[in-house]
């Protein structure tokens, strides 16, 4: 099918990796309604793994050492057409960072933080987190 | 995720099949971990069924191969963790963080095996 005007999904999820399979099914449902696109399977999982990154952040970053239960991870996916392109925006109300002050990982000493950020980067054209009390937000951009 | 685990003589075969993620990271560790603590650091991770992998999974590899590489033998013999079967989607990520350079890879188990 060829997309003719914005496609728009709205998830409301509590933040938990439990959950996160249900972002994936979007992802890859949305996905599949583009035509032309070369190799379909791995653009998929590269859009999973990049949101997922970016939840996985939120869960273990952001809301880390949060206990009232009530974290969530509010997402929108939108397909837009012109020029064609996924773009996944996630919001959190937990704690946020600077991303200047995560490192690049360096593979010579081995180190083990920083590859969610840097894996996002690498696979979305786009990637922006723009920190703000209460409603942090995450923007992943992707042209097809 | 499954794992499943068979003990050469010299060598630890571990086979993964399903999601290493952030839900299931810890498992593998503990796997890798046991055999540490048991002196086995010649492990050859078995990815044919491997399906996903994200930022936790890499961790606990790449963390993994730091401690098993500082077990030496020799100068020319020692630890490592050996990665055979790696699946093409599962590649574009190790390419996309560099991983493919870091770690010996190999088309089937026996080649890996044997490369200790």
């Amino acid at each position: 099918m060829s997309l003719q005007h914005p496609e728009v999904v709205r998830l409301d999820l509590p933040a938990r990796y439990t959950y996160l399979h249900i972002l994936s099914d979007c992802i890859a449902d949305m996905l599949r309604q583009i035509d032309g696109i070369e190799d379909h399977e791995m653009l998929t999982y590269n859009m999973q793994l990049a949101a997922h990154e970016a939840c996985t952040n939120i869960v273990g970053h952001a809301y880390a050492g949060s206990q009232s239960g009530n974290e969530r991870i509010v997402i929108s996916l939108a397909l837009f057409p012109h020029p064609r392109r996924l773009q996944i925006e996630l919001r959190d109300t937990g704690r946020s960072f600077d991303p200047e002050e995560v490192p690049t990982p360096t593979l010579d000493q081995a180190q083990v933080h920083g590859y969610g950020l840097f894996l996002m980067r690498n696979l979305m054209d786009s990637v922006t987190y723009t920190p703000q009390p209460g409603d942090n937000h995450w923007c992943l951009v992707k042209h097809l | 995720m499954e794992i499943s685990h068979r003990a050469m003589n010299r060598v630890d075969l571990i086979e993964v099949v399903g999601r290493i993620d952030a839900a299931t990271a810890s498992k593998l560790k503990q796997q890798i971990d046991a055999l540490f603590a048991e002196g086995r650091y010649r492990i050859v991770l078995d990815l044919a069924g491997l399906e996903y992998i994200s930022s936790p999974g890499l961790r606990v590899l790449i963390e993994a191969r730091k401690r098993a590489r500082e077990w030496k033998i020799t100068d020319l013999e020692g630890g490592d963790i050996r990665i055979a079967n790696l699946p093409p989607k599962i590649k574009e990520v190790f390419d996309l963080t560099g991983f493919t350079s870091l770690f010996e890879m190999y088309a089937d188990t026996v080649e890996a095996v044997g490369s200790f």
